[in-house]
């Protein structure tokens, strides 16, 4: 192997030698002290061998002097290599000049990747550590790993330890979650209402509650307070015990609420039979110019349209088109009454009303039904409205903002 | 100098047994050839006289000793130096013919 490499190093040829008597050429080699391997006798009157480049002077005035005939079959090892190289300048600069830029580029971190629990918030980290100096593109000896341990400890407080390595181009963050702690203990803040109600029930786990039974309340009003009030004893005994005056509020809020479904039913119905006539117009567009096809009207009184379009950039320019086309319809008039715009207005009014509830069945009591007659889109319409009533948790969290 | 004057005779026989008594390498001391066999792969020479002759079938190699045969296939010479010759291949046969005057 050695050997092998040392010739390689060296640059050797592989000869061809034709003439009469080979094994004396052979003998004459070894005498001479001149390297020879890899003999094959490919017919009585030649044989092919490699030798070192700088035995091979010599054998040639030894065939020379004897009558063989010597040429190269071929040439190796690194002489070569260098001399092809040197022929080929240009790729030996981009082959350095890739060296180099690999050799740079893996003093930079181009990767950052977060190891840890789930539930840890892996965009938090990513954005703490980038703040305290580590993101891709930070040169790796500018990343102070104890300065981003520290920033990610003080900075998020559900986590309970957290490390940076590097590994080569990849800095790979790995956390621990704190355990036994939950996010929502954490922060403090107020109970609000989620909706519009009458007050049934207050019960306040952590904070002060602000609303009594009975009382009405909008959407957003608070309902207990996280932040404890400087006229409550426990507001003294947290400044005593060095305790932030606020908590994360908590507690059973329940009131009377209404969820209402409306539905408005035309009693002047317009229905549209189709007569088959059809025309369309197309409008193809290119950068700044247009071009118009087929009608760019409806030749028919009463029509339904529909369009369609697409369009797409090609560099600067916005290509396109806009097709609208034109059903022919006759077009008559039902009219309905009072009655069976409520039966119609009812069902509506239901269906809008089950959406809301989203398959909860809060029913106190059986919805409630109301209709009157209002002009609605030019014409006389009927309005029903379904009301239900129900008594719900109407709590909500609203975190602190510092 | 000894190495001329062991070959035969009863100084020879006489050297021979004394280098025998002294458990003194006989190659070395007498310049005999050392031919060493690899598996059915390889033959090392040592000690050669030169290559008689060399086909893909049967390798020559003289000896103080003798000329050596080797015969196989596909046979072909791994190095030659002045002191040693390698021949590689499918190796089947080592034959020794000794010199006449040896016998």
């Amino acid at each position: 192997m050695t050997l092998r490499l040392w010739r390689l190093l060296q640059g050797y040829v592989i000869i061809k030698v034709k003439g009469p008597m080979l094994e004396r050429f052979l003998n004459r080699l070894a005498r001479a002290d001149i390297p020879v391997w890899d003999v094959q006798r490919l017919t009585g009157g030649m044989l092919v061998a490699s030798v070192s480049l700088s035995g091979f002077h010599r054998v040639r005035a030894l065939c020379r002097a004897q009558g063989w005939k010597v040429a190269i079959v071929d040439r190796a090892g690194f002489p070569f290599i260098w001399a092809a190289l040197g022929r080929r300048k240009m790729l030996v600069v981009g082959a350095m000049a890739a060296m180099v830029a690999v050799y740079v580029a893996s003093g930079f971190v181009w990767f950052v990747q977060v190891d840890a629990d789930e539930g840890v918030p892996t965009e938090r980290i990513i954005s703490v550590a980038a703040a305290a100096g580590l993101r891709p593109g930070t040169a790796r000896e500018r990343v102070d790993r104890h300065q981003i341990q520290r920033a990610l400890l003080l900075e998020i407080d559900e986590l309970s330890w957290a490390t940076v390595h590097l590994q080569g181009a990849l800095a790979v963050i790995e956390a621990v979650r704190r355990s036994g702690i939950d996010e929502r203990t954490v922060r403090p803040g107020d109970v609000i209402a989620a909706r519009d109600g009458v007050i049934e029930k207050v019960v306040a786990l952590a904070g002060q509650a602000v609303v009594a039974e009975g009382e009405t309340v909008k959407a957003g009003d608070l309902l207990i307070s996280g932040f404890i009030l400087p006229s409550s004893p426990e507001h003294a005994r947290r400044i005593e015990a060095g305790e932030p005056p606020y908590v994360r509020a908590d507690g059973v809020v329940t009131a009377r609420v209404w969820y209402e479904g409306k539905a408005t039913i035309p009693l002047v119905e317009t229905v549209d039979q189709p007569t088959g006539n059809e025309s369309w117009g197309l409008t193809v567009r290119l950068g700044e110019w247009s071009w118009a096809l087929g009608r760019s009207s409806p030749p028919y009184d009463a029509y339904q349209e529909e369009s369609s379009s697409w369009q797409r950039r090609i560099g600067p320019v916005l290509v396109g088109w806009e097709r609208v086309s034109y059903q022919e319809v006759l077009r008559s008039y039902r009219t309905l009454s009072r009655a069976e715009g409520e039966s119609l207005g009812r069902a509506a009014a239901w269906e809008h009303l089950q959406a809301q509830l989203q398959g909860r069945a809060p029913g106190l009591a059986d919805p409630q039904f109301s209709a009157e007659v209002i002009m609605y889109d030019g014409g006389p319409a009927v309005q029903v409205t379904a009301r239900i009533e129900s008594i719900e948790s109407i709590v909500s969290f609203r975190e602190f903002e510092f | 100098m000894v190495r001329r004057a062991y070959v035969s005779g009863r100084v020879g026989r006489l050297l021979r047994a004394l280098i025998g008594q002294a458990e003194l390498p006989l190659d070395v001391m007498l310049d005999l050839p050392r031919v060493i066999l690899i598996g059915e792969m390889q033959v090392q020479v040592e000690n050669h006289q030169g290559v008689l002759l060399f086909t893909p079938d049967e390798v020559h190699i003289r000896t103080r000793t003798g000329d050596l045969h080797i015969r196989g296939e596909r046979l072909r010479i791994g190095s030659i130096f002045r002191e040693e010759v390698v021949v590689e291949g499918r190796i089947h046969a080592l034959e020794m013919e000794p010199k006449e005057r040896l016998r």
